[in-house]
């Protein structure tokens, strides 16, 4: 039984202007749009880990917090080192002499919300030519759940 | 079909309470040249309301940004503008920032203005780290320089930190492209160390620094 016995034709045409008619206003904004999504490598998104997928897997982890200077004196993952944007220049000798073959890096801002850690995380790898970087999904908020949560 | 859609239309557009302050625009691409220290966004606004607006806060997504209402309460009818400041010192690549502006507007209380910027780099090192694991044979490693506005640009002596590490300059043939060789004496313990390259950007001059390390 072919799907046009199923379904009336009208309704599939209908269906069919519909999709069109979707397609054309998301294409528009892929296209113009301020905030549109950029699809080369450089700015493709780095891949997100959990808490536990982070601290659990093999190998160590080098935790990198993309806040501000201030905000990382405030609290920050035991071990993290301090490296913003801002602040580059200052903060990257610490994490090139820190890293070691093998280790892995995981970046963190402050929630699902911010976007410094991707900044960050694209950055090192560029620059560093590191291929294991990752960001914490949920940053430094889920690292506080995951430690309240505690047994 | 056509009534559905249209009572569908009509819900969507009862649902949705028009917000006082009119924005002109919400979100903007800003582009940005070599050398650039501060990029600047206006944001124009109108209240369209029949009451006055106070703006209660405007909250920027990063200390990089400074920016103010030039005042508080606008009356219905008045224009007014944010204006935004972004520091690009330290920054490259393609960014995105957004201010809150929280009003005393039930209706429509934030308004996210958002801006994206292409910040150049005007020295590409690519990568800027080279590395060897010790016991490695101690191999020539080389980076690549690419001067992303050769006309401005000039690449002048590197020094190495440590003489452990021995670095040479080649140009490529390329205008501004240069390779950057790096050699450590020995593998046999681990060392890090630095290469500072000296570049003029547009008459100034800067350093770009490079990593090496024995690991």
């Amino acid at each position: 039984m072919t799907l046009f016995r199923i379904l009336p034709a009208r309704a599939l045409s209908q269906a069919a202007w519909l999709l069109l008619a979707a397609w054309v206003p998301a294409l528009l904004t892929a296209m113009w749009h301020p905030r549109r999504p950029t699809w080369g490598p450089e700015n493709a998104p780095v891949a997100e880990v959990t808490w536990s997928q982070a601290s659990g897997g093999a190998g160590q982890v080098l935790w990198i917090d993309a806040r501000s200077a201030t905000v990382f004196a405030g609290g920050h993952v035991p071990g993290a080192l301090s490296l913003n944007e801002a602040e580059w220049e200052q903060g990257l000798p610490a994490v090139v002499k820190a890293w070691r073959p093998g280790v892995k890096i995981v970046v963190y801002c402050d929630d699902r919300a911010c976007e410094a850690s991707q900044s960050v995380a694209r950055r090192l790898r560029r620059e560093l030519g590191l291929d294991e970087v990752s960001v914490l999904k949920g940053g430094w908020r889920a690292w506080l759940e995951a430690q309240h949560s505690k047994p | 079909m056509k009534a559905l859609l249209r009572f569908l239309s009509a819900l969507v557009v009862a649902a949705v309470p028009a917000a006082a302050l009119e924005w002109s625009v919400q979100g903007m691409e800003l582009k940005t040249v070599v050398g650039q220290e501060k990029a600047v966004a206006v944001f124009p606004f109108r209240n369209r309301s029949d009451k006055p607006v106070r703006i209660i806060s405007v909250m920027p997504s990063c200390s990089c940004m400074a920016t103010a209402p030039a005042k508080e309460v606008y009356a219905p009818g008045e224009a007014g503008e944010i204006r935004v400041e972004i520091a690009l010192s330290g920054y490259v690549g393609r960014l995105r920032r957004s201010v809150a502006v929280e009003t005393d507007e039930a209706a429509a209380r934030f308004a996210d203005l958002t801006m994206t910027l292409d910040i150049p780099e005007a020295v590409v090192l690519n990568p800027r780290f080279l590395f060897w694991e010790v016991g490695d044979k101690p191999e020539e490693k080389h980076l690549e320089i690419v001067a992303t506005e050769p006309a401005k640009t000039s690449v002048g002596e590197i020094v190495s930190s440590d003489p452990a590490f021995q670095a040479r300059l080649e140009a490529t043939g390329r205008p501004g492209v240069f390779r950057l060789w790096v050699r450590p004496k020995d593998t046999q313990s681990r060392i890090d160390a630095t290469i500072r390259l000296n570049v003029v950007l547009v008459g100034r001059p800067e350093t770009r620094v490079v990593y090496v390390a024995v690991k």
